[in-house]
């Protein structure tokens, strides 16, 4: 073979060569895919990924049985439940035809009004688009829906004969009836809802009124008459220390795989580990109250991405860093507690996660279980804080005896000036030394009281404790539940 | 002379007394549910006291009750109305429930109960203040009318529009908002 066909072969392969890093080139660019992501393989741990059925839940559900008689349960069972039967999801995705569902919109008044009758509503923490509510949930969605936005609040009322469903989009502080043609049951097929208030009915269950009917003032939010518990405080550990060094590693390899390369690492003197990826487009920070947190540089670019899948990005994102766990295991289960507009204004949002305790709500008083940020496509930030204890400890609260908890008008008469140096404290109220004004100024915002467990702040806190939760605006008030005396309190 | 002018006196103390047992009311001590001389559509009755001394106290409910053709009937309430007096000099309460006692330390305290189970008719709300050996000392009383609620739905909606007029009003809201 001539040098000169050598030569010429030589440059075919150098071509194809350049061909080929050109292609590969282009696929980085217009592909978006960065260099960093390649520069360490992140094992998948996987283990069980909940469902969003099973993560969005109402905050509460309010039944009226007719006459003033209200009481509000957790979601629960009531809401939905694995055998799909006699829960408030299946008797929603039995409404309709959807096809033969007519939209109005109607006033907050006529909204308050329905609900004033015998009715079942849930209460959502967030808004939830109709889109992905209907998608969540499985429920047929018709064309008639498009006027309604978000979903805040959707329940039933006996009101016109009962074939109506109704829905309060929060958002946009609009009202919404859904009449359903005549349905095989003739109501719209939504003889499940007054099934389940008469189900709530027959069981034992706590009696609500407003809060004005106890405290003398203006104030129409539900708040429970007396409650009867058994929730007793167990000692807890967190879920990571900053002294379990091979369990911080493992950690740490979830996010930036096993060789670490290009990754530094930096232990302060307060015992507070960083990982460090790069120039600071990557970082891990295991902070010595047992809480992970983690910020990404941006580099998706997927726009508007929808609630429900920005969501299972979240979702998939905790099982591989960290991972759910399983209820069965950790006696937690998880809840979408709250969702909120990404703080620094980018396009996404922020998933609050909260845990639930044999059905009763665990309240942080700095902070949340999980936080995930989900920010054009990707995550962004993602901070974790659980917690560990022992089944042995969780069953002896189990079968502890029920016990009255301490008066709901009396925690509020005991301890309003303690509330209202809070809100004082907020800029919600002026300073006053007339102790009725006082009295009257906390009784009037009380939005809503219940019994959950609370993690206090601080290094040193071993113990979950049992507490009424106050919710007044924005601020959780927290309360011994049997005794009211102060415990802390979370503002968001 | 001096002796009947004393036992005069004497008797006149003692119906003054009484009568200002009977009659006065503790300014501490209110009765936030239910307002008093209201009507509730429920067979079940919230009772909320607000007190804002420490005191003890004893709370009754009694049914209001008239006689007719001898027997202790229960008062037409469709014939009552909450904005006139009542005219209480016929009738005869009946205790509902056992009273409670109830007492606190505290500058402010309420007294929480529901009453389950009230058939339609007029009913008294009567608290007794007492003092350290359980005599009373104040009584604070007020009336409610407890109602079936038989009354026709109110409407509440308007006649349906046709699906083209919704279809449109929701297109405009749509397209222009509210």
């Amino acid at each position: 073979m001539s040098k000169s066909v050598l030569r010429e072969k030589a440059k075919n392969v150098s071509l194809v060569v350049l061909f080929l890093s050109t292609v590969l080139l282009l696929y980085f660019f217009w592909g978006n895919i960065s260099f960093g992501e390649l520069s360490y393989s992140v094992s998948e741990v996987g283990g069980e990924v909940p469902k969003t059925a099973e993560l969005v839940k109402p905050e509460q559900i309010t039944i009226n049985f007719g006459g003033d008689t209200y009481t509000v349960v957790p979601p629960g069972d009531i809401w939905r439940n694995d055998t799909e039967k006699d829960s408030f999801v299946e008797a929603l995705g039995r409404f309709g035809p959807a096809e033969n569902v007519r939209v109005e919109e109607i006033t907050e008044k006529q909204y308050l009004q329905v609900m004033q009758l015998e009715s079942i509503v849930a209460e959502f923490n967030y808004d939830i688009p109709l889109a992905d509510f209907c998608n969540i949930f499985s429920i047929q969605k018709a064309p008639s829906y498009d006027v309604i936005e978000t979903v805040t609040s959707i329940g039933y009322s006996s009101a016109e004969g009962g074939n109506s469903l109704f829905i309060r989009d929060g958002k946009n502080n609009r009202h919404f009836r859904l009449v359903a043609g005549s349905g095989e049951s003739g109501n719209g097929n939504n003889a499940g809802f007054p099934a389940l208030i008469a189900s709530a009915a027959a069981q034992r269950y706590d009696v609500y009124y407003p809060a004005g009917s106890y405290l003398g003032v203006e104030n129409d939010n539900l708040i429970p008459l007396s409650i009867r518990t058994n929730l007793k405080g167990f000692p807890f550990r967190k879920e990571i220390s900053s002294d379990q060094t091979e369990k911080i590693n493992a950690v740490a390899e979830q996010f930036f795989g096993r060789n670490f390369d290009f990754v530094r690492k930096i232990t302060e003197e307060n015992g507070t580990i960083i990982y460090m990826y790069g120039y600071g487009q990557n970082v891990l920070i295991v902070n010595t109250d047992g809480s992970v947190e983690y910020k990404e540089g941006q580099t998706g670019n997927v726009k508007g991405q929808s609630f429900t899948d920005s969501l299972e990005t979240a979702v998939n994102f905790v099982a591989n860093h960290g991972s759910w766990g399983s209820p069965e295991k950790t006696g937690l289960t998880p809840y979408l507690k709250d969702v909120i507009p990404d703080p620094e204004n980018k396009d996404g949002r922020r998933f609050v996660f909260g845990m639930e305790i044999n059905g009763n709500r665990l309240y942080y008083e700095d902070g949340a279980p999980i936080v995930v940020g989900v920010t054009s496509g990707q995550v962004t930030y993602y901070k974790r804080n659980l917690i560990e204890f022992d089944w042995k400890d969780l069953q002896a609260v189990e079968t502890a005896a029920e016990g009255d908890a301490f008066s709901t008008a009396n925690l509020i008469a005991e301890n309003f000036r303690y509330i209202y140096n809070i809100l004082l404290r907020a800029g919600e109220v002026k300073a006053t030394a007339d102790e009725e004004e006082m009295f009257n100024a906390v009784a009037a915002r009380v939005k809503d009281m219940k019994p959950g467990y609370v993690k206090q702040a601080g290094e040193s806190v071993t113990e979950i404790q049992p507490a009424w939760i106050v919710r007044i605006n924005d601020t959780e008030i927290y309360f011994d539940l049997y005794n009211a005396d102060p415990i802390g309190y979370s503002k968001e | 002379m001096r002796k009947l002018i004393a036992i005069l006196t004497a008797i006149l103390c003692m119906l003054f007394s009484s009568v200002f047992s009977f009659a006065a009311e503790n300014p501490n001590v209110v009765l936030v549910s239910p307002a008093a001389n209201s009507t509730v559509y429920s067979s079940n009755l919230l009772i909320s006291v607000k007190l804002t001394q420490p005191a003890s106290i004893k709370v009754s409910v009694f049914e209001e009750k008239q006689m007719v053709n001898g027997t202790a009937s229960a008062v037409n309430v469709n014939e009552l109305t909450t904005t006139g007096a009542l005219n209480t000099a016929n009738l005869m309460p009946v205790s509902v429930t056992t009273s409670a006692i109830f007492t606190s330390g505290n500058n402010l305290s309420f007294y929480t109960k529901q009453i389950n189970g009230l058939k339609p008719g007029l009913y008294k709300i009567q608290i007794d203040t007492l003092d350290s050996s359980g005599k009373t000392i104040y009584t604070n009383s007020s009336h409610v009318i407890v109602k079936e609620k038989t009354e026709e739905e109110a409407k509440i909606f308007d006649a349906p529009q046709s699906g083209t007029m919704q279809f449109l009003q929701n297109l405009l809201k749509t397209i222009f908002g509210d």
